[in-house]
């Protein structure tokens, strides 16, 4: 992930998850960035309108979109795994990232 | 008058107005009929050639599409978009536009726009045209605007219901010669809601001149009544057919013969407006005693007792344990004895007010 | 009495939500296609499937108030915790025969790993927290693996379904994608997602169930609707199939297919309401954009919901006293006949009977009143609850329930409708021609001409939109005069 300049002179967030598959920009415009630095701090005052978060919830879907697409082409779900392994991130009530991995023996 | 030709003069009056006041400003001053229907564009328009001043002042350019057929003379009738209108000069000091449904995005700066809202908002225009020839004081003029104003703050009518309200008030005063408290209850059907002459008799006479008094008024009258007319009760829940029929049964005794047909045409008819809902409107609320058949609805309380057991019979029958059917039937009896003894208050209440009543008269 | 499903079917049931429609027609749907048959039927109505039970899934998931205090208080004693655990599950669980859990120590080597499974499981719960008893409590459909029918388990019964949530609207809603004669479209898209049980998280669900676990659920049987064909059929399934087939994610698209979903069964009931009633106006509905103030637009689609709500109602009584111009009825010359006649058309009266009628006229009367008050129980709240579920009812702002659709259901149409992109006015168009909803002047026309409102109260009305879907993200103003709505997830090329 990087923010760079794009074609047209915007700055963007890029997101390339695999070299099979083209990235995922997010655009980002004055509020978008000051809306996402406020949920980086913790905070985020009521005045921001919903679009921002709209916006992300759409930036979302295209990654999962994009996720998905690169499933298929690389044949990562492979179906003799017979590891099914899971990573759970949650927020503890701290606002902390829980991150922890789940393993599952379990052949069908 | 109709509510059309009203609406076209309060229009007309409005647009003079507009123009003394902008008498010391530069160039074309330009009006636009804003989101009005064909007919009200029609009669404004019909309106302004019969004022010879006004006329001479102001030209007249609206879209073919709008007035097609009606037989406004040519050079009020253009086929260019009233974007072009716009910017365009004019031998007139001032033009007057309207808008069709195709163009009403357009950027509007320096047109005055004339909307049904803009019209609405002037309840003094809508008085003094209203009561020409009437032989109304300047006091009973500023009562009826005050009302008009207290009736807009209660609830959003249409530009064609208000005008129509207008006009019946206008027309029973003309007709009647009655006070005009008096004749904007009377007018209340326009607004669908059930007529009452006396009902702004509430409205003490040195309050006559504050809108706030109307508009609580109207509110109620809105609220509490004319949700009767629609078979609902005040919150919402539907009257069935059944209910009102009993109702009726008790008091046809006190109903005069002549309305009973109107009353019975109404109960069977469906929720909802109707034209017996329009005829039993113009009924006197309290005179032709309108008020007594939904004196006694109540909205029904739900006896959750009966209910329960109801459901179980249809959905799960069998099912309840023993100890579970007499606590379900405990509580139905309960809920009917709470009922009963209300009634029996009622019924006591009334009987000793009568007596009250009797002995006074004897006195 | 045979009434109701005559006119709409068995059955719609107010009591089971859009969501658990959605939920028992994939339970239909996958039965189905374990025995080769998905959105087939040769012979109509007489669907005959076996759903799954899966108890000891639901059992962890859903009857295990032990677990998280196990897992604190044997937090460094995994062989302790997994003990302690299975003895209070196998005296807890209902439903199982010879109740067995030790399959799941081999397959989670910590214990912690199965409690972080089942906390993660639970989160995804349909519906959130609710109080159901925890035989009605389902997880979201990942794959086949997650999908089991609503039973009532009680201690040392043997399950049942009891109709409580699982209604059968799942059931008509299957036959009427069948019938829509779109099912191997569908097929190919649910094979992807929810029907395919190789995805991972169907996997980890899969995990907590034993290799032979016993199904408990017999053949159901007994769906009916009425009617082979039916517009309602086609415009379902082709607006399931526009938001399969666009780029939305494939577990997002479902919030969208259930609202859709709810939506034409609103649109199908009101409008055998409407047959029935004789009455072929195109259904509309007024709906208001909530605005801060009340204005004339909130008040008629208060008076739209409200006929709309009493529609049902009317159909059922008119229904009835159809029988009364029949030839057959005209023959009838006492109450006995009468009697029989209704019998045999309606299953009504019963043996047990009511109270005696004076004469047929009588008769009908009483069946009318009858009919109506079993019609209230259920059906006649469909219209109301699935509106209010769906996001289309509100009482947002005022005391009354009206057409005041929520940002949800906005969305949903966006992007079921809206190819990519498309003009505003043209996309309130599009919502009038499909699903008669009346929101701009343009589509308000009879309204306006009729007096009852101004021009201006609807285009205020279309304005509002465009701000609602501006805010989310739906819309794009680029002049005084052109707005766009935008659908993310299009996948049509501009035109």
């Amino acid at each position: 992930m990087q923010i760079r300049m794009n074609a047209n002179g915007k700055l963007v967030i890029e997101v390339k998850l695999s070299a099979s598959v083209a990235t995922v920009d997010l655009p980002l415009q004055l509020v978008r960035y000051e809306f996402l630095s406020r949920v980086a701090e913790g905070a985020l005052p009521g005045s921001f309108s919903r679009e921002c978060y709209e916006d992300i919830l759409g930036f979302k879907s295209k990654l999962l979109k994009r996720l998905e697409e690169r499933r298929t082409i690389d044949e990562e779900e492979s179906e003799n795994d017979s590891d099914l392994s899971f990573r759970i991130i949650r927020l503890n009530p701290d606002g902390l990232i829980d991150d922890r991995i789940v393993e599952v023996n379990f052949d069908e | 008058m109709n509510q059309l030709e009203l609406i076209g003069k309060v229009a007309t009056e409005f647009l003079r107005r507009q123009l003394q006041n902008s008498k010391s400003e530069e160039g074309i001053a330009r009006f636009l009929l804003d989101r009005l229907t064909a007919d009200q564009v029609t009669n404004i328009c019909k309106e302004i050639s019969r004022d010879m001043l006004l006329f001479s002042t102001m030209a007249i350019k609206v879209p073919r599409k709008l007035v097609e057929g009606v037989g406004l003379p040519s050079e009020m009738v253009t086929d260019e978009k009233t974007t072009y209108w716009r910017n365009a000069s004019c031998d007139k000091p001032a033009i007057l536009l309207a808008n069709t449904n195709d163009d009403q995005g357009q950027s509007l700066r320096d047109i005055t726009r004339v909307g049904a809202g803009d019209l609405k908002s002037q309840p003094d225009i809508w008085v003094q045209v209203a009561s020409s020839d009437l032989p109304l004081t300047d006091e009973q003029k500023r009562h009826w605007q005050q009302a008009l104003k207290g009736l807009q703050e209660a609830n959003e009518c249409s530009l064609e219901e208000f005008s129509e309200f207008t006009v019946k008030v206008r027309e029973t005063i003309a007709e009647n010669g009655i006070p005009v408290v008096r004749a904007i209850g009377w007018a209340l059907p326009a607004l669908r809601i059930p007529r009452d002459s006396y009902y702004f008799d509430a409205i003490p006479e040195n309050a006559l001149g504050h809108s706030s008094r109307w508009k609580k008024l109207f509110t109620d009258a809105y609220n509490k009544r004319a949700c009767y007319l629609y078979k609902q009760h005040p919150n919402r829940q539907i009257i069935e057919n059944s209910e009102i029929q009993a109702s009726y049964e008790k008091v046809k005794s006190q109903i005069d013969p002549s309305v009973q047909p109107i009353m019975e045409l109404f109960i069977e008819s469906n929720v909802s407006w109707s034209i017996a809902a329009d005829n039993l409107s113009e009924l006197e609320w309290e005179m032709d005693k309108v008020n007594l058949l939904f004196f006694e609805l109540k909205p029904m309380k739900v006896n959750l007792a009966e209910k329960t057991l109801q459901l179980y019979d249809d959905e799960f029958p069998d099912t309840l344990t023993d100890v579970e059917n007499l606590y379900l039937d405990n509580l139905n009896e309960l809920f009917k004895k709470k009922k009963r003894r209300k009634l029996q208050r009622k019924i006591k209440i009334f009987t000793i007010s009568t007596v009250i009543t009797l002995t006074q008269t004897k006195c | 009495m045979w009434v109701d499903e005559a006119i709409w079917g068995h059955r719609l049931y107010n009591e089971q939500t859009p969501w658990l429609c959605f939920m028992e027609f994939l339970n239909v749907l996958q039965a189905e296609l374990d025995e080769g048959r998905a959105f087939l039927e040769d012979i109509p109505n007489n669907l005959a499937y076996v759903p799954k039970s899966r108890l000891h899934l639901r059992n962890i998931l859903f009857n295990n108030p032990q677990l998280p205090v196990i897992a604190r208080t044997y937090s460094n004693d995994d062989k302790e915790a997994w003990s302690k655990w299975q003895e209070a599950i196998i005296k807890g669980q209902s439903g199982i025969d010879n109740a067995d859990f030790a399959y799941l120590e081999k397959r989670f080597p910590k214990f912690e790993h199965f409690v972080s499974v089942v906390q993660f499981l639970r989160e995804t719960t349909i519906e959130g927290e609710n109080n159901k008893r925890w035989s009605s409590q389902f997880i979201f459909p990942y794959g086949p693996n997650c999908l089991y029918e609503d039973l009532n388990v009680k201690e040392n019964k043997s399950p049942t379904n009891d109709r409580r949530f699982f209604g059968r609207t799942g059931e008509m809603l299957y036959l009427m994608l069948v019938r829509s004669g779109r099912g191997p479209q569908l097929l190919v898209n649910f094979q992807e997602s929810v029907l395919n049980k190789k995805n991972k998280f169907n996997r980890l669900v899969a995990s907590l169930e034993p290799k032979d676990s016993m199904n408990s659920s017999t053949a159901r049987l007994g769906v009916y609707l009425p009617y082979l064909e039916l517009p309602e059929y086609q415009e379902l399934a082709g607006d399931w199939l526009s938001l399969l087939e666009s780029n939305i994610p494939k577990y997002d698209v479902i919030p969208h297919l259930v609202n859709i979903m709810g939506l034409h069964m609103i649109i199908y009931s009101l409008n055998r309401a409407k047959d029935v009633l004789e009455d072929d106006t195109k259904l509309t509905f007024v709906l208001e954009i909530v605005s801060p103030k009340k204005t004339i637009v909130r008040e008629l689609s208060s008076d739209s919901f409200t006929e709309h709500n009493n529609m049902s109602r009317r159909a059922v009584e008119a229904y009835i006293r159809n029988v009364e111009q029949t030839e057959e009825w005209e023959k009838v010359t006492d109450l006995s006949e009468a009697t029989s006649l209704l019998a045999l058309k309606y299953e009504w009266p019963q043996e047990n009977g009511i109270d005696s009628a004076n004469s047929p006229e009588d008769l009908i009367n009483k069946f009318i009143s009858a009919a109506i008050n079993r019609h209230k129980q259920h059906v006649d709240k469909f219209h109301g609850t699935w509106g209010k579920e769906i996001g289309l009812a509100s009482r947002r702002g005022a005391r009354r329930l009206r057409y005041a659709p929520q940002d949800m259901l906005l969305k949903s149409l966006v992007l079921c409708v809206v190819p990519k992109r498309m003009e505003f006015q043209d996309f309130l168009d599009k919502l009038y021609e499909k699903y008669g909803f009346i929101i701009g002047d343009k589509q308000a026309l009879e309204l306006t001409e009729a007096g009852r409102a101004d021009l201006e109260a609807f285009s205020d009305n279309a304005r509002r939109l465009e701000q609602r879907l501006a805010s989310m993200g739906l819309l794009r103003r680029l002049s005084d005069a052109c707005a766009y709505v935008e659908n993310p997830f299009g996948i049509q090329e501009e035109v």
